[in-house]
């Protein structure tokens, strides 16, 4: 009984190698891996392993939880920066008075129009795409060189949280960075505009016109 | 024991049988069918990778690395082999068995690259989403569940075998 169970055991692991060679023959694949492929797997995973600790720490510094964000929503005060791409910024980004978009790829450029007298005692909010995307912590470590850490933060979740929360989105340009209108709804900056001018005027610029 | 024998059983079996016989039947199918049907579909997409599997064999530093290609070529056509086995009832008690080892060798290693708390794809369905959502505890959970379901598929072909040989007596 047990011999036999062992011998049509024995059959059938045969059988697979059998199958299996004959798929990578085909196939041509091969039997063991080259030295190359083995140091080029070690190095990614060392830098995916160092991605993910510095990851943790930064989620430890500077993560902030959806009643946080929803907090810094609904204070007004705190400027947002998407750091997605411009595209998937005017097609849809979060719904607050001030948003600015700075996108990984342009970020030495976009960073300075964030200039000392806007960002003045106000909290600086970044978000991307989600959990994956690293766009949010290169524009952070930028920002990080030119104010320090302690009023700004990231929400990890990014797009992703934001669609799944269902928190209020809408499209458009960015906000006026004028620092007189920080914090004010753009219909808000168009009233206050109309008044000083006389006549109407669109608060927000166009997003071509961005520096 | 094929499903001809028990149908040939002869009627005054069916005093022996209990309410709950053919309900088990139906279910231990049922298992098999399940367990065939997972392990088919990670036999697949593995195929549709095997380098990609390969690497993901080598993370588990299970085997010395220069084995790892070989083992990724070899365990899709082993997967497919038993589970055409246990669905076809050839040699149903070996393949079984195989697929058993295979699924306690697989949780057992997953429940130590979870205790070492490293964070590695399960490797389970290639390049697929389920590999991606099965990282972790969730993997570990359903190894357990498909050995569930082989020891009851196993358990309802033995009650089927004992009342047919006895019916057969």
């Amino acid at each position: 009984m047990i011999a036999g169970t062992l011998a049509r055991s024995f059959i059938i692991i045969a059988a697979s190698v059998v199958l299996a060679a004959g798929y990578a023959s085909v196939m041509k694949r091969p039997w063991a891996p080259t030295p190359e492929q083995l140091q080029k797997e070690k190095n990614d995973l060392r830098r995916r392993e160092d991605a993910r600790k510095h990851r943790a720490e930064l989620e430890k510094q500077a993560g902030i939880s959806l009643k946080d964000l929803q907090g810094f929503i609904s204070q007004g005060q705190a400027i947002f920066v998407d750091a997605r791409e411009r595209k998937l910024f005017d097609d849809g980004h979060l719904k607050t008075p001030t948003i600015v978009n700075i996108p990984e790829s342009d970020v030495k450029n976009q960073v300075a129009r964030l200039t000392p007298d806007v960002v003045a005692g106000r909290e600086i909010v970044l978000y991307c795409n989600g959990l994956d995307c690293p766009a949010a912590e290169v524009v952070y470590a930028e920002l990080q060189q030119l104010f320090g850490h302690d009023r700004m933060f990231i929400y990890f979740e990014g797009w992703d949280g934001i669609m799944k929360h269902k928190l209020p989105t809408t499209t458009g340009p960015e906000s006026d960075l004028n620092p007189a209108f920080i914090g004010m709804w753009p219909e808000e900056v168009a009233a206050l505009q109309q008044n000083d001018s006389g006549q109407p005027t669109d608060a927000r610029q166009p997003s071509g016109d961005q520096p | 024991m094929s499903d001809a024998t028990m149908n040939a059983a002869p009627a005054a079996a069916g005093q022996r049988r209990d309410a709950l016989f053919y309900p088990r039947v139906v279910s231990g199918h049922f298992a098999r069918a399940c367990v065939a049907l997972v392990l088919g579909y990670a036999a697949i997409e593995k195929l549709k990778d095997l380098g990609e599997f390969a690497k993901q064999v080598r993370q588990y530093h299970v085997a010395p690395e220069m084995w790892t290609e070989a083992i990724a070529n070899i365990v899709p056509w082993f997967e497919l082999a038993t589970v055409a086995l246990l669905l076809l009832g050839l040699w149903r008690f070996e393949a079984r068995l195989l697929i058993l080892g295979m699924m306690v060798w697989f949780t057992a290693l997953k429940l130590t690259v979870y205790m070492q708390g490293r964070e590695i794809e399960c490797g389970c369905f290639g390049k697929s989403l389920l590999s991606e959502w099965l990282k972790g505890g969730w993997g570990i959970v359903l190894n357990l569940a498909l050995i569930a379901l082989l020891l009851y598929d196993w358990w309802t072909d033995r009650q089927r075998s004992t009342i047919a040989s006895k019916s057969a007596g």
